[in-house]
């Protein structure tokens, strides 16, 4: 009885500590995805002033013949740049985002060579028997230009270079705090349609411009930097959306842990009120017991 | 006009000026309100946003300028693969930076990124021993 009583006291006891983990985790996430997406608001303008830029210059350019923009006949190897997370406890994030690129990865059927970011991609498809050579790591929660170039640059040079004939980008979108979802979308080589899209957003402005040097030569400048700036918008819109998920879940475990200990006190009343109906009882009888002896005894 | 130096990462500099100095492969060029519609690539080196008497230099590793709009609304966007301003350049660890970089050229002659990389530290060097 006892024993119950002591086993009952120390599971509330473990199942709050790990509540105050979980609440303080949701705390921080909270925090950070403010943070996450000032830094995806920062880095609005020069995206947009570059897709504006890559369009005129496009435009303007006499052939736009460029090693990635060359659109290749048979595509028989994709490579697939997959944005994750360093942590895990951050419910599905990563299952989502991961599953979407296999999926892919599998309806296409062509070979793979894979870029990856975050330490859960990475221990996932090297479970999996992929070659994981090209990965970065240590920054998922907080990534850098600078992160954004390395990745961008390897992924560059394996198309400019032949070794696979498209490249993938699958990250997940930030719509907004509580809708988080898994994104696919090509990067290499740009598509037509993705410079005829961006045209539009920006009809009329279409200005004839001077350019210093020759606009095929600017464009040789411009691509690299419009690839690591999709990156690293990718990479700046999933760390929002880990914090995002993140919190999800841990608000998720703090509440299970509530639920959790009120029933856990419930279970403990009432061993303790039995405990004591059951030491009453005991009283009760052997005072009883004691009175009766007395009654009987020798007159 | 408006000016706007931009990075990657976040908005460098924004306010009103009368010119702007930046250097392309070509050589370096000033821009004024009403200049034609202008495109150039930058190469390492300063980039100076002059108003009245006031005059701010970032020094910038690469990057776009782009100048264009009516007269009366005509602005410059640097977007600039990164932003110093120039007075903020330690000297000597710029030398450091350059020194660095030249080994590591010296260790590969065929490296591109190497060769860009000296290119860089050396423009930077030369910005941070002016200043």
């Amino acid at each position: 009885m006892a024993q119950q009583l002591r086993d009952v006291k120390r599971r509330i006891g473990s199942v709050e500590s790990t509540q105050k983990i979980t609440r303080a985790m949701e705390l921080i996430s909270s925090s950070r995805i403010i943070k996450a997406q000032q830094r995806v608001e920062a880095a609005r303008p020069y995206a947009e002033t570059m897709r504006r830029l890559l369009v005129s210059v496009a435009t303007n350019a006499s052939n736009v013949e460029h090693p990635l923009l060359q659109q290749r006949d048979e595509v028989n190897k994709v490579g697939h740049i997959v944005v994750s997370s360093d942590r895990g406890l951050a419910g599905a994030y990563n299952s989502n985002v991961i599953r979407t690129a296999e999926r892919d990865m599998q309806a296409e059927g062509a070979d793979v060579r894979l870029f990856l970011t975050g330490k859960k991609a990475v221990s996932y498809f090297r479970f999996r028997g992929y070659d994981t050579d090209e990965s970065w790591t240590g920054f998922s929660d907080k990534p850098g230009i600078e992160d954004a170039r390395n990745v961008a640059s390897a992924a560059a040079k394996a198309f400019s270079d032949g070794e696979v004939d498209q490249v993938k980008l699958t990250y997940t979108r930030f719509e907004s705090s509580a809708v988080q979802r898994p994104h696919l979308t090509q990067v290499l080589p740009l598509t037509e349609e993705e410079l005829e899209a961006a045209e539009e957003d920006d009809a009329g402005k279409g200005a004839q411009y001077e350019f210093e040097p020759s606009p095929e030569e600017i464009l040789d400048y411009l691509l690299p930097r419009y690839l690591e700036s999709t990156v690293y918008q990718a990479l700046l819109e999933a760390a929002a959306s880990e914090h995002a998920a993140r919190r999800r879940a841990m608000k998720a475990a703090s509440d299970n842990a509530e639920e959790l200990i009120e029933d856990l006190t419930r279970d403990y009343n009432q061993a303790r009120q039995a405990e004591i109906t059951t030491e009453i009882m005991e009283v009760v009888g052997g005072a009883e017991a004691l009175a009766g002896n007395a009654s009987d005894g020798p007159s | 006009m408006d000016v706007t130096v931009v990075t990657p990462e976040s908005k460098a500099w924004e306010g009103e000026a009368d010119l702007v100095v930046a250097r392309s492969p070509e050589g370096e060029f000033g821009i004024m309100r009403g200049h034609i519609p202008f495109l150039a690539a930058l190469v390492p080196g300063v980039v100076a946003v002059v108003s009245g008497d006031s005059r701010e230099e970032f020094f910038v590793p690469g990057g776009f300028l782009e100048a264009s709009g009516p007269a009366d609304d005509y602005h410059v966007i640097v977007l600039a693969d990164g932003a110093e301003p120039a007075g903020e350049i330690d000297a000597s660890q710029a030398r450091e930076k350059l020194d660095e970089a030249r080994r590591r050229r010296d260790q590969d002659d065929d490296d591109d990124a190497a060769e860009t990389e000296l290119r860089v530290a050396a423009a930077r060097a030369d910005v941070a021993s002016r200043s």
